[in-house]
């Protein structure tokens, strides 16, 4: 199960391979778990791919708090000591090898908030589901529309097909201070005017793809407007990307090489 | 800060919708549990553990409401409830039920009729994404614990879809 999982390292997956070659009934159950792992994820991938519904955030932002001593943000589910507000560093440093046409965001000074996440939500413009416009801290499921793209989809790919809908592009991949590769990747408005609504880092996992850090760049109005986001959702921010030790962004090529080789 | 909390609490929607969504098989339900969860929290913010992670704290709160309320469900003997029939395995009924369904909406029915700690190691581990280690710290039990859980689970669902009837529209991946 392990295995069917990804969960082991390449060294104990090539020895169980060889154990298990020509073990017809091994090989069965590495399928049904495979097969049972891909279905159940992808029959609950609904709540990921939406906007949560504003009564819950509504509730969320008016609930009373018993909060009595205060609640430090920059401890708040983080026990790697990684202090908020501490270092800031500008996304135009870790930019600069982008392709041309996908600077848009260039000249926006903003960091990612590792702390502090917001949730990157927008009106739901293109119906249930249709948008994929949420992005929270933590796992992508596989089979959800952003999984698809971490995982297959080469940098400056749109990942829905429709123009007036948000869609998420990555706009660079890296290899992080630990080896693991990084893409980073923004919510785009639509593929027209391509304007930044959010971005975030995720960084692949063996089994899978992990949302490390996001923020808001800006939003749309109730008519579509675009709104640069308020210093307040940008506060207690710190330089993300120096945490995790991201390195030169990775050429076409080398990106490329890593797509086919499923980020191993 | 509370505010602090609260957004943190708004960036985690998403996986705690995800997750109260394999815990109770229903978006309505699971909107209600995750905000009962959110309201909880915040009343008692003061009993977050600084240096612990939010999303375990967060998926523990969730938890217990929801078993909270299936015994709540039981004492009341809403034995018509499917979240608390126990695990069934009635074949020809399985069969009936599951008639030209696509094999998403047999994994969600039959995920809400296993065990309760099966859906939990289950929602935990595989609608969620954490490694084993992290779904054994968020429950609190042993890791095998969580294997063996996950695993019986898995086996179920397995038998389950290969003896179950396809729908047409279903992913055509049929046994």
């Amino acid at each position: 199960m392990s295995y069917a999982d990804g969960l082991l390292s390449p060294e104990e997956a090539r020895a169980l391979e060889h154990a298990i070659a020509g073990d017809a009934e091994a090989l069965r159950l590495v399928e049904q778990f495979r097969r049972t792992r891909d279905l159940v994820s992808e029959a609950y991938a609904e709540p990921f791919n939406e906007v949560p519904p504003s009564r819950l955030v509504e509730a969320i932002m008016k609930a009373p708090s018993g909060n009595a001593s205060g609640t430090d943000a920059a401890s708040l589910g983080h026990a790697d000591g990684a202090a908020a507000g501490a270092r800031i560093l500008t996304f135009p440093d870790l930019r600069r090898a982008r392709p041309a046409h996908l600077a848009l965001a260039a000249s926006m000074i903003f960091a990612l908030g590792f702390g502090l996440a917001n949730l990157l939500a927008l009106p739901d413009h293109g119906g249930r589901g249709a948008g994929a416009t949420a992005l929270a801290v933590g796992p992508v499921p596989a089979a959800s529309p952003l999984g698809d793209l971490l995982e297959h989809r080469a940098g400056g790919e749109l990942s829905g097909s429709g123009e007036a809908a948000p869609q998420f592009m990555v706009v660079a991949s890296f290899k992080d201070g630990a080896g693991r590769f990084c893409r980073e990747l923004e919510l785009v408005a639509d593929s027209q005017s391509m304007a930044p609504l959010s971005a975030a880092i995720a960084c692949r996992e063996p089994d899978g793809w992990v949302v490390e850090g996001a923020a808001r760049i800006a939003t749309l109005d109730d008519t579509g407007g675009y709104r640069p986001a308020s210093a307040g959702t940008k506060d207690a921010i710190i330089g993300m990307e120096r945490l995790l030790g991201l390195g030169e962004p990775l050429t076409a090529e080398e990106e490329a090489a890593a797509l086919a080789k499923r980020w191993r | 800060m509370a505010d602090d909390l609260r957004h943190e609490l708004v960036a985690l929607l998403p996986r705690l919708r995800r997750f109260a969504y394999g815990l109770c098989g229903t978006m309505d339900e699971a909107d209600d549990l995750v905000q009962a969860a959110c309201e909880r929290a915040l009343l008692r913010s003061d009993q977050f553990m600084p240096g612990t992670r939010l999303d375990s704290w967060m998926f523990r709160i969730v938890q217990t409401i929801w078993l909270d309320r299936l015994r709540s469900a039981k004492r009341r003997k809403m034995v018509d409830d499917p979240e608390i029939l126990d695990n069934v395995a009635d074949d020809d009924r399985i069969h009936e039920r599951t008639e030209a369904r696509s094999d998403l909406a047999v994994i969600r029915e039959e995920v809400a009729r296993l065990p309760t700690e099966q859906r939990l190691v289950l929602s935990l581990v595989v609608v969620d994404g954490m490694s084993y280690k992290e779904a054994a710290s968020t429950l609190e039990i042993p890791i095998g614990t969580v294997m063996s859980r996950l695993a019986r689970a898995r086996r179920r669902l397995a038998e389950i879809l290969e003896a179950a009837p396809r729908a047409p529209a279903a992913s055509g991946k049929s046994a």
